[in-house]
Parts: C-alpha cells; sequence; structure tokens
C-alpha cells in the first residue's frame, strides 16, 4: 500500500506577458496537477528563506514535478518549460509550451496553508525570548526609526493648520498680502508631501525590520498560525499571520482569526506586543 | 516490414510530436515523457512481437502513428501510448474550478500515469485505455488482451469500412498547425507567425495547399483565395515538419 498521497489539481489561464504573441487556443492547457511531497515543501520553504534574507518579493524556481493536462488530448504533455512563484504566502505555476520563450498560461495563486493535508502547527509567542542581544538590537533600531516617525508626523501634522489658515486667509482678503501667500502655499506644500514621502519609507522600513524580528526572533514568517496570551490577561488570541505593524511602542500582528473549529475565521485579529515591557 | 524498422520509424517520428501541440485533431501516437521514451519502445516491441506472430499487420505513419489491422478483418486500430491522469472525468474537475481555487485528490497516482490506448478508425469510435502498470510487464497477456478487445469490437461491426484510407494522408489541419508550429518556432517576426495569427481568426477553411514558396488558402466555398509567399527559413521548415511537402516541390518545379 503506497502513503496517501496528497495531489493537487489546479485550473490554468491564460496570461498575457506579451502583447506580440497571440497563443493558439490548442496550446492553453486544461489542469495542471501536482504532488505536495516532502521535497516541494523543502523548496518552498527554501525559497520563502531567500525572500527574507534578500527582501524579495518573489522567488521564481523552474521545477519539473507538475503535470499539465490537455483535455483536447485526454493526456499530459510533456513539451512544457514550468516555473513555480513562491512569495510570502502563495505559490502558483507558469508554464511555456516550446517553442515559446515567455511564460504564456499560469495557475492562480494558492496559499501554501491550503495546501498542507495535516493541522497546521500554531507556534506560541514567547516574550522572554525578546530578551536576547539580537532581539533588542533590532528593537532598539524599531524604536529608534519609530521616534524619527513621530518627530515627522508632528511636523506633518503641524504644517497643515498653517497651510489651512493661509488659506482661508488669501481667501478672505481681497487685497494681496504683504507675504507672497501663492508662493508660501506651495512651498508648504512641497514641503508637507516630502515629509509625507519620508514618513512612507520610514513605515517601510519600519515594517521590514518588525518581519525580520518575528522571523529571526520567533522564527515566524507570514501565513503562520499563532497564538499569544497577554501577560495580564486570560484571553487567548489565535490568528494567521497576514501583516505586521509598529505604532509607537507596540508591535501589532494583524490577520485572520483561527476558530475554536480550527479553522480560519472571517474577522480580523490583532496581537499586540509592547517594546515597553523588555526594557 | 521487420519489428526493428517499425521501432526506428517511431523514433524518427519523435521530432514531429510537438506539431501535435498546436493541432486541432492531434494525431495519436506516443507521447511520453524522454526519460520514458526507451522503455516505451521496448513495451512496443513485445506488443509488436505478439501481434505479428498473431498474424497482425502494423504500419507506422509519418507523424508516429501507430495502426494495427487484425488478419481477419479490413479494419484498422489507432494504438497511442501516452501520460494520462486515472481521472473519470476532466469535465467535472475544470467545473469544479470555476469557482474555487483548488482541488485536493487522493485517489490518483501521479507516478503511475503510463497507459496504452486503442480505437477504431472509424468515426465515433471511443478510446480504451490500459494502464501499463497493472500488467507486470506480461506482455503475452497485455497483447493478448488487446487482441481480445480488437476481435470483440470487429464483431459488431457489420459493415465494412468503405473510406478510402491510407497510413500517410495528409489533412488541411495537418498543414494549419505546421503553419502554427511554424509561427512559434520562427518567432513573432516570422511570415508565418503572421499567417498563423491571421488564420486563427479564420472560422472555416475549406482548403489549404502548400506548394513551392506559396501558401494557398480557400476560407469558403465561394472562390475566395487568397496567396501568401515565403522564402528559405520557411521552406527549411516546410521541408522537416510537413509530409508531402519535399514531393509537391518537385512538381511545382517541373510545372516551371
Amino acid at each position: 500500500m503506497k502513503n496517501k498521497n496528497n495531489i493537487i489539481c489546479l485550473g490554468v489561464n491564460e496570461l498575457f506577458q506579451d502583447k506580440q504573441l497571440h497563443y493558439p487556443a490548442t496550446t492553453l492547457p486544461s489542469l495542471c496537477f501536482f504532488e505536495f511531497t516532502q521535497t516541494l515543501q523543502h523548496i518552498i520553504d527554501n525559497a520563502i528563506k531567500l525572500l527574507f534574507e534578500q527582501r524579495l518579493h518573489e522567488v521564481t524556481i523552474q521545477t519539473s514535478n507538475v503535470n499539465w493536462y490537455f483535455n483536447l488530448t485526454d493526456r499530459y504533455h510533456h513539451n512544457i518549460r514550468s516555473l513555480m512563484h513562491v512569495d510570502a504566502m502563495t505559490i502558483s505555476f507558469s508554464g511555456s509550451l516550446r517553442p515559446y520563450k515567455q511564460s504564456h498560461f499560469s495557475t492562480a495563486k494558492i496559499s501554501i496553508n491550503q495546501l498542507k493535508f495535516n493541522q497546521i502547527p500554531i507556534s506560541s509567542i514567547n516574550l522572554e525570548q525578546l530578551t536576547i542581544p539580537l532581539a533588542k538590537g533590532l528593537i532598539n533600531k524599531i524604536q529608534q526609526l519609530s521616534r524619527q516617525y513621530s518627530e515627522q508626523e508632528d511636523l506633518y501634522y503641524g504644517i497643515e493648520p498653517i497651510v489651512n489658515e493661509l488659506r482661508a486667509l488669501d481667501e478672505k482678503v481681497a487685497f494681496a498680502l504683504h507675504i507672497d501667500s501663492e508662493s508660501q502655499l506651495s512651498l508648504l506644500n512641497i514641503k508637507g508631501n516630502q515629509i509625507y514621502a519620508k514618513m512612507e519609507t520610514l513605515e517601510i522600513e519600519m515594517n521590514y525590520l518588525s518581519e525580520q524580528l518575528l522571523y529571526q526572533v520567533f522564527g515566524l514568517t507570514k501565513g503562520d498560525w499563532l497564538s499569544y496570551k497577554p501577560q495580564n490577561d486570560a484571553t487567548l488570541t489565535q490568528l494567521q499571520f497576514e501583516h505586521c505593524r509598529v505604532y509607537d511602542n507596540t508591535l501589532n500582528i494583524i490577520g485572520p482569526g483561527i476558530t475554536k473549529a480550527g479553522i480560519l475565521g472571517k474577522r480580523e485579529q490583532y496581537i499586540n506586543i509592547e517594546f515597553g515591557v523588555v526594557e | 516490414m521487420n519489428i526493428q524498422k517499425l521501432l526506428s520509424s517511431v523514433r524518427q517520428a519523435k521530432k514531429f510530436r510537438p506539431l501535435n501541440d498546436f493541432h486541432r485533431s492531434p494525431r495519436s501516437g506516443i507521447d511520453v515523457i524522454d526519460k520514458e521514451f526507451n522503455d516505451v519502445l521496448f513495451l512496443l516491441k513485445e506488443l509488436f512481437k505478439q501481434f505479428k506472430a498473431s498474424g497482425c499487420k502494423i504500419d507506422i505513419s509519418f507523424y508516429g502513428e501507430v495502426f494495427v489491422s487484425l488478419p481477419e478483418s479490413v479494419h484498422r486500430f489507432e494504438l497511442a501510448i501516452s501520460n494520462r491522469p486515472t481521472i473519470k472525468n476532466a469535465e467535472v474537475l475544470l467545473k469544479k474550478l470555476e469557482s474555487i481555487q483548488i482541488v485536493k485528490l487522493d485517489n490518483i497516482d501521479i507516478d503511475d500515469t503510463l497507459v496504452v490506448s486503442i480505437k477504431t478508425i472509424r468515426s465515433r469510435a471511443k478510446w480504451k485505455h490500459y494502464s501499463v502498470s497493472e500488467f507486470k510487464s506480461d506482455y503475452c497477456e497485455f497483447a493478448d488482451t488487446i487482441l481480445k478487445e480488437l476481435r470483440q469490437r470487429v464483431r459488431y461491426y457489420n459493415n465494412p469500412d468503405s473510406n478510402e484510407w491510407t497510413v500517410n494522408d495528409s489533412s488541411t489541419e495537418d498543414k494549419l498547425a505546421a503553419i502554427h508550429f511554424g509561427g512559434a518556432l520562427l518567432g513573432p517576426a516570422s511570415m508565418l507567425s503572421y499567417l498563423s495569427k491571421h488564420l486563427r481568426k479564420v472560422i472555416y477553411v475549406k482548403d489549404l495547399s502548400i506548394t513551392g514558396n506559396q501558401i494557398t488558402v480557400n476560407k469558403s466555398y465561394f472562390t475566395e483565395e487568397t496567396n501568401h509567399y515565403f522564402g528559405k527559413k520557411e521552406e527549411a521548415f516546410f521541408d522537416k515538419y510537413l509530409l508531402g511537402y519535399a514531393a509537391m516541390r518537385i512538381e511545382h518545379d517541373n510545372h516551371n
């Protein structure tokens, strides 16, 4: 008796990457079959590790583990180059029939968690791990950025009332002000936009560092199932890690909650980790 | 023809198989993963031996189709070897996948897909599939099972096939497939790629001829003919992939 195999079947859609080429309908597969094996899981894990280490969005790997089924001929066609696309939470497959060189069909993106046969393990967050030097260093960096962020934020919201006042004054008063209000206004606007852009870069950097913190300290990546129990609270929060952000001294982990039945719920849940606790 | 010769024709025809990917009614034959090809040739050899012993006639076409005919009957059969999943109904899966992203199947084995299929050359005949692993290299039994099926089928056919049949016939679909494949192979700048794009919009092609350096497309019952001229690159391509092209060219040259 063979082990229970985990065969996954996906639909296939045409992919338009090159406007010059229109592909005949006979070159489009109907279904994509592949087996979700330990080896494949390993390849995906490695790809995700690479994503984190190199700050990539997606990793593409050539693979021979997929079979493309054509309804017209009722069989697999082998004359196909297949690629596997891995991002933090999903995978998809694309392919091109030889002699084409560009991928011209693709499957939908499917969540990696959905592929697994077994129950997904729920890892708990242990705050004590935040006291190791690596964590402390990262937290320091995040806090530093967070301080910069709030300074910029103060500045941004400080400019706003002035702009509003100036604009109101400009409209009320018929004759020209002594200062050239027009140019002042546009100067302030430009400054405001610059600050906003800076805030955005800071935010991206903070999110990246907090993802790194969760990955390097707790070993968590997007798509993992987490549980957390705050120190002075009895309620247990369980959720699937979808994204995280930093606000002041708190790291929020956000994602859909896990219900008692052990499936993903619809409501968004939060886990808040305060950095202040560590110091 | 002896068995070794038959097998070498199958091997030679392997290079024409990619045409099938562009064919609207693909030809049968041997379509397996490269690493399985030699095993399949061995299987074919053993089957041919048994067929020959029973007095069957075997033909291999230009495109690598395998035809078998029984000594007592005029009916012919196609034999195909390919990898196919053991799913009963692909339509059901396709329908399901319209609304959901993913279907998990645990009753099929993706590594065990080698299948021998047979079909009568007759309109509306259905394929019958045999999984190779079922016979555990008992080729004698395998061949007997196939022959038994053929004999059973023949018994129900009361009228002999009236259709003229030749091993190597060349249809309009073959030429269309060659044009589409040529377009893909020679690249988007080629004349065939342009013609392939154009022909995909045409609903019905009544007749198509490729001779010399010219493709003539007859699109409907009215005399609506278009001529398309091609160069050396396309000539070399048709020489290699189109059955009967070389012969046609000689005819054309004689005309001039």
